[in-house]
């Protein structure tokens, strides 16, 4: 198994409590290390989910907002990574719903000539992309999690809301899906 | 191509491990597998090769947050609205129920049968004969007065004694004697009978009076009876009574009636 799935760092998720400890005493610069902590993988929710960079942007900055107006609901016993990224999940996905924006219709000619992602990141597979976007937004947060943020099944488990057994089931299935669209668009 | 659930999930763990060994293993294994597995371990590396990454900016609390569902407080008003309006339909499906099997209302009496004006008592019907047969027979004996007899008319006791006498009188009799109104059908077939019945119900006397004779007694409410020529289950209350009728034949030398 890849490292992707190897158990959270018991150091982090000491630091993150310290952290939020001293959000919580009036000390903003402990939240902005947060911030900066999980903005990376955030934005790769809220961009997987959203299927847009711009959507995404403001989305993180909702989402940071919600989180920090709500800090003091926080359980300490639970892990604040892992509380973050369910927000960040529920967040985006009822988005998604709300704007319903498929990049299905994008001609592959648009990715011929400009390979490149529109986040600077060479695209090695543009199907990938056009894939993704016909697949609903719980599956895209879940390929999301999982291979994006490399969660193990655990975290993807507690990020859901569900068991970590339900959530290998859920992997399977929405790996499925997307390996069928993969495959549909990449033989057109 | 169809892989087994137990196949398909080591390939999958396969491709995102990167692990050598282990491929080298299972491709040893299955061989008919290669080129699905290394398709899949292509799609899993374009699928983290295109993770999106973005340099963070500072973190600025937002001035407002889009709502994209319910509230909280908006869901626990809908909530408390949705118990409340339970309770007030259970409420009034409960009242509803129940007004349709009120509780009988406690009616104190206002009427009892009391004794007849104290003239109708100073003439006993034995004095006084109610009626005066056509035939003759002798008196009928007329039973108990009506002030001392049950609430129910037709089951008002009567009392019929004669040697000889018609159906029909003895039909009117009882109705005299219990306070109702009969009525014979056309077709009624009289007779000349003897009979003895001493405080029977008066529906009771009929009804064993028309299981002898063909008829059938119906109740019609109001204290009214219709007497049908024939045999039958006519009244409500199958009330028999203990007495004795029997015809008499008349001679042929022209004394019947």
């Amino acid at each position: 198994m890849s490292a992707a799935h190897d158990s959270p760092n018991a150091r982090d998720y000491d630091e993150d409590a310290i952290l939020v400890e001293r959000t919580l005493s009036g000390d903003q610069a402990s939240f902005q290390t947060l911030f900066r902590r999980y903005h990376d993988k955030v934005f790769a929710i809220a961009r997987g989910v959203l299927l847009d960079s711009e959507e995404a942007a403001d989305a993180v900055q909702e989402i940071f907002t919600l989180v920090y107006r709500n800090l003091r609901r926080f359980d300490r016993r639970a892990k604040f990574s892992t509380w973050l990224f369910r927000i960040a999940v529920n967040r985006s996905i009822q988005q998604a719903r709300k704007i319903k924006k498929l990049r299905h219709n994008v001609p592959l000619s648009d990715f011929e000539e400009a390979p490149f992602h529109e986040d600077g990141v060479p695209a090695t597979d543009p199907n990938i992309e056009v894939a993704m976007s016909r697949l609903n937004p719980t599956d895209r947060a879940l390929l999301t999690l999982v291979y994006w943020d490399e969660l193990s099944l655990q975290e993807v488990g507690e990020s859901l809301g569900c068991s970590a057994n339900a959530a290998k089931t859920r992997l399977f299935r929405s790996r499925e899906r997307f390996r069928a669209v993969y495959e549909e668009v990449s033989n057109r | 191509m169809n892989v087994p659930r137990e196949i398909d999930e080591l390939m999958w763990e396969i491709a995102e491990s990167h692990d050598e060994t282990i491929e080298k293993q299972f491709v040893a294994r299955y061989p008919m597998y290669v080129a699905e597995l290394d398709m899949r371990r292509k799609l899993i590396g374009d699928l983290k090769g295109s993770r999106p990454t973005r340099e963070p900016a500072i973190f600025v609390p937002s001035a407002e947050v889009r709502n994209f569902g319910a509230s909280r407080l908006t869901v626990a008003f809908m909530a408390a609205i949705l118990v409340a309006s339970f309770g007030f339909a259970s409420y009034a499906t409960v009242r509803f129920l129940t007004s349709r099997n009120p509780e009988a209302p406690i009616v104190p009496p206002t009427k009892t049968y009391e004794a007849p004006p104290a003239q109708f008592s100073q003439t006993p019907i034995e004095a006084e004969p109610q009626f005066l047969p056509k035939s003759n027979s002798e008196e009928v004996v007329g039973g108990e007065p009506l002030s001392a007899q049950q609430t129910d008319p037709y089951l008002r006791k009567v009392t019929l004694r004669s040697e000889k006498t018609t159906l029909v009188d003895v039909i009117n009799e009882i109705g005299a004697q219990a306070g109702l109104t009969i009525t014979v059908a056309p077709g009624f077939v009289d007779r000349t009978i003897f009979i003895i019945y001493e405080d029977q119900p008066a529906i009771g006397v009929l009804n064993d009076l028309g299981r002898k004779y063909g008829f059938t007694p119906f109740e019609q409410g109001n204290q009214e009876i219709l007497v049908i020529p024939a045999r039958g289950s006519g009244s409500i209350k199958e009330t028999g009574a203990a007495g004795v009728a029997n015809e008499i034949k008349e001679e042929s030398n022209g004394q019947a009636e």
